[in-house]
């Protein structure tokens, strides 16, 4: 048994010299990067030029959670700009949609030392002081997707897919392209306290109130909670109730889904038309088979394209991000900053059955 | 003679704990050699408090367990003290009152699952698994999906006040109760009569320890920890919300497991706890660095679950044996 005893003191040296040899080449880098990269952020262009050169872009993207096809589009495009780059991409998430579960995520980065962080952010809260501490540390913070409205101070900018007032506006015109521009129509939206939603259907009202929208006519607005059981219940409902139904408008997916499903079920493709936020992929057979004339959403894999950009202008050219500053997007063209450091990634995607192969998300 | 004493000092080292305390040295090692950035104490100590409510409801747990009882609601309760205590302080109260109700509610909660655990001899794996999504929901109708903030200056940020400007306040509270707790078990009436309702139940019924009382000072003084987690995350985040610390009753378990408490009772150690809560912030904090997906970083924990599951089985059948 003496052995056993042997063993465990070699243990023990070997983590103490251990601890004691990698301290230092640990510790090293973080400290020697702090103050280097807030000088880089800053500076002029032909100044930053040199250190971004030497320490290269390295970017990583927390998306909300992992296994979300949803986001896969957007770390591809953010992907493909980077590396196209030279830098570094990496992404990482949570597995569950915790609001503190991307905080470790975000210090890991910082003691990283990374240039840019990308975030779909989980809550609009509770990031605010780790987006600070790695702001403090000289990175970028970039909301992407979502942004924590009301708390924007705490993160340098934010790319959306696209400006959600136009969407509401595009909806609510080829919808009244989709009717020819009479008829009765019910709205089934997600909670009666969805902002998203709410605001969207103002967006429809103000619309409807114009003399060109008159014979448009908005029977009912119903909710079904964003649960695909009760939007589909709501979506009948409405068929039974309403003998001179012709549309039906969905500001949100599952209510877009069931809306289909409740025409299809009741046999009334093309007399009954379907429009809404969907995406793609869902889409895809709804438009073919004509439940749906069309769906509108924006294009994910430009807003990571987007954000890729952006980081590159930041790291490469020392970009400063404020109201009015345009940078150059790639493919895209250009790219404006708009109030409060909001990129919209482009304009709303239009979904018809012609286009909906062209992507996959 | 000479071999019972080589037996004794084999004894002494060859612990439960020991698997665990192996893993201990492989998750720093492991840590070094995946990331450069990993062995940098600041930081680790930086990264702790993320876990530390957890941990030490984890130490509450251990007791619990020892005791032959589960509790799944813990980290809804947590939840739940946070969510109450935000709604009280917005509802204008002040927080020098809040806390001392925050940890009452811990109280209540806790002892709501010993009361009906007691009383009604169903297993606490049901009763709890039936207050988890209660204590949940309850915060979920109370808040709804939004969160609550805005709390005063001193109360948010219980990470950031350091002691000797190095350590941070939940690592000293956790170890703080460590020490406490583990000297009760190990050294007081109270905790031999722990781990004898643990043991043997009907053994201890008739050396006449109160078992149900027994198991109910200790759900409630798990829901006391409930309360002191709850309120230190509500400080630490500076907001309330319905979905933190989802899941956490397993990373809990984990920990209490993986300290080489038995999962039927009578036998464990807050030592091991605390080393367990230790290798999960270890291990989280490297693979996170390396930006491992999050399901390999189960897998990681997964294993080593199983590994020391085995092993300490082993060393306990040891230690009956010599």
């Amino acid at each position: 048994m003496k052995r056993v005893v042997i063993a465990f003191v070699i243990c023990l040296a070997l983590v103490m010299s251990l601890v004691g040899c990698t301290k230092a080449p640990g510790s090293g880098p973080v400290e020697s990067q702090a103050p280097e990269q807030p000088s880089a952020a800053p500076a002029e262009t032909s100044a930053a030029a040199e250190p971004g050169d030497a320490k290269g872009l390295h970017v990583v993207y927390i998306p909300i959670q992992t296994g979300n096809p949803y986001f896969d589009p957007i770390s591809q495009g953010l992907q493909d700009v980077v590396e196209a780059a030279g830098g570094t991409y990496e992404m990482t998430a949570a597995d569950v949609v915790d609001p503190t579960a991307q905080i470790p995520l975000i210090k890991a980065q910082i003691q990283k030392g990374v240039d840019v962080i990308c975030i779909s952010p989980t809550s609009v809260d509770a990031l605010n002081d780790v987006c600070d501490e790695a702001r403090a540390a000289g990175i970028t913070v970039i909301m992407l997707n979502d942004d924590i409205t009301g708390n924007e101070s705490h993160r340098d900018a934010c790319v959306i897919g696209t400006n959600y007032e136009e969407v509401g506006y595009r909806s609510i015109e080829v919808f009244k392209d989709i009717m020819n521009g009479e008829g009765d129509f019910v709205v089934i939206s997600a909670t009666t306290d969805s902002p998203f939603q709410n605001r969207q259907i103002e967006i429809y009202k103000e619309m409807l109130a114009k003399p060109e929208y008159s014979k448009l006519n908005l029977l009912e607005v119903v909710y079904g909670n964003d649960e695909p059981e009760k939007s589909l219940t709501e979506a009948q409902a409405a068929i039974q109730k309403y003998d001179t139904l012709k549309g039906l408008l969905c500001p949100t997916t599952v209510a877009y889904i069931a809306a289909c499903q409740a025409v299809q079920n009741a046999g009334l493709e093309g007399k009954v038309l379907v429009y809404g936020t969907e995406f793609p992929n869902q889409a895809n057979e709804f438009l073919k088979s004509g439940v749906s004339q069309g769906a509108i959403l924006w294009d994910t894999y430009r807003m990571g394209v987007v954000a890729g950009e952006l980081c590159k202008a930041i790291v490469f050219d020392g970009f400063e991000i404020k109201e009015g500053a345009t940078f150059n997007a790639g493919k895209y063209g250009e790219a404006v900053i708009s109030a409060k450091n909001i990129i919209y990634g482009g304009p709303p995607l239009e979904l018809t059955a012609d286009n909906v192969d062209d992507y996959n998300f | 003679m000479e071999n019972t004493k080589k037996n004794s000092v084999a004894k002494k080292i060859l612990r439960p704990e020991l698997s665990i305390f192996i893993f201990f040295i492989i998750s720093i090692v492991a840590g070094t050699l995946i990331s450069p950035d990993f062995l940098d104490l600041k930081y680790i100590l930086s990264t702790m408090p993320l876990y530390t409510e957890l941990g030490i409801i984890a130490l509450a747990f251990t007791y619990l367990m020892i005791a032959g009882e589960i509790d799944l609601s813990v980290a809804s309760a947590l939840t739940l003290v946070s969510c109450v205590s935000a709604v009280l302080y917005q509802s204008g109260m002040s927080m020098e009152a809040v806390i001392p109700i925050g940890l009452l509610l811990g109280l209540v909660l806790g002892l709501f699952n010993g009361i009906l655990v007691t009383v009604t001899k169903i297993p606490s794996l049901i009763i709890t698994l039936g207050s988890m999504s209660m204590y949940r929901g309850l915060a979920q109708v109370l808040i709804g999906d939004g969160s609550i903030s805005g709390f005063p200056e001193w109360f948010v940020g219980i990470d950031r006040m350091l002691l000797f400007g190095v350590v941070p306040m939940p690592i000293v509270i956790f170890v703080l109760l460590t020490v406490i707790m583990e000297i009760i078990l190990k050294k007081t009436f109270f905790g031999r009569k722990v781990v004898a309702v643990g043991s043997q139940p009907q053994v201890a019924v008739y050396s006449a320890v109160h078992v149900d009382r027994v198991k109910l000072v200790l759900f409630g003084l798990l829901g006391l920890s409930e309360g002191i987690a709850g309120l230190m995350s509500l400080s630490r985040l500076g907001l309330a919300k319905y979905s933190i610390g989802v899941g956490g009753e397993l990373d809990i378990i984990t920990m209490v497991l993986l300290g080489g408490t038995a999962f039927s009772g009578g036998r464990g150690s807050l030592t091991g706890t605390a080393l367990a809560f230790l290798v999960i912030v270890l291990l989280k904090t490297s693979m996170t660095l390396v930006n491992l997906r999050r399901m390999d970083q189960l897998l990681v924990i997964g294993l080593m679950l199983i590994i020391v599951i085995i092993l300490t089985d082993k060393l306990n059948k040891y230690q009956d044996q010599s």
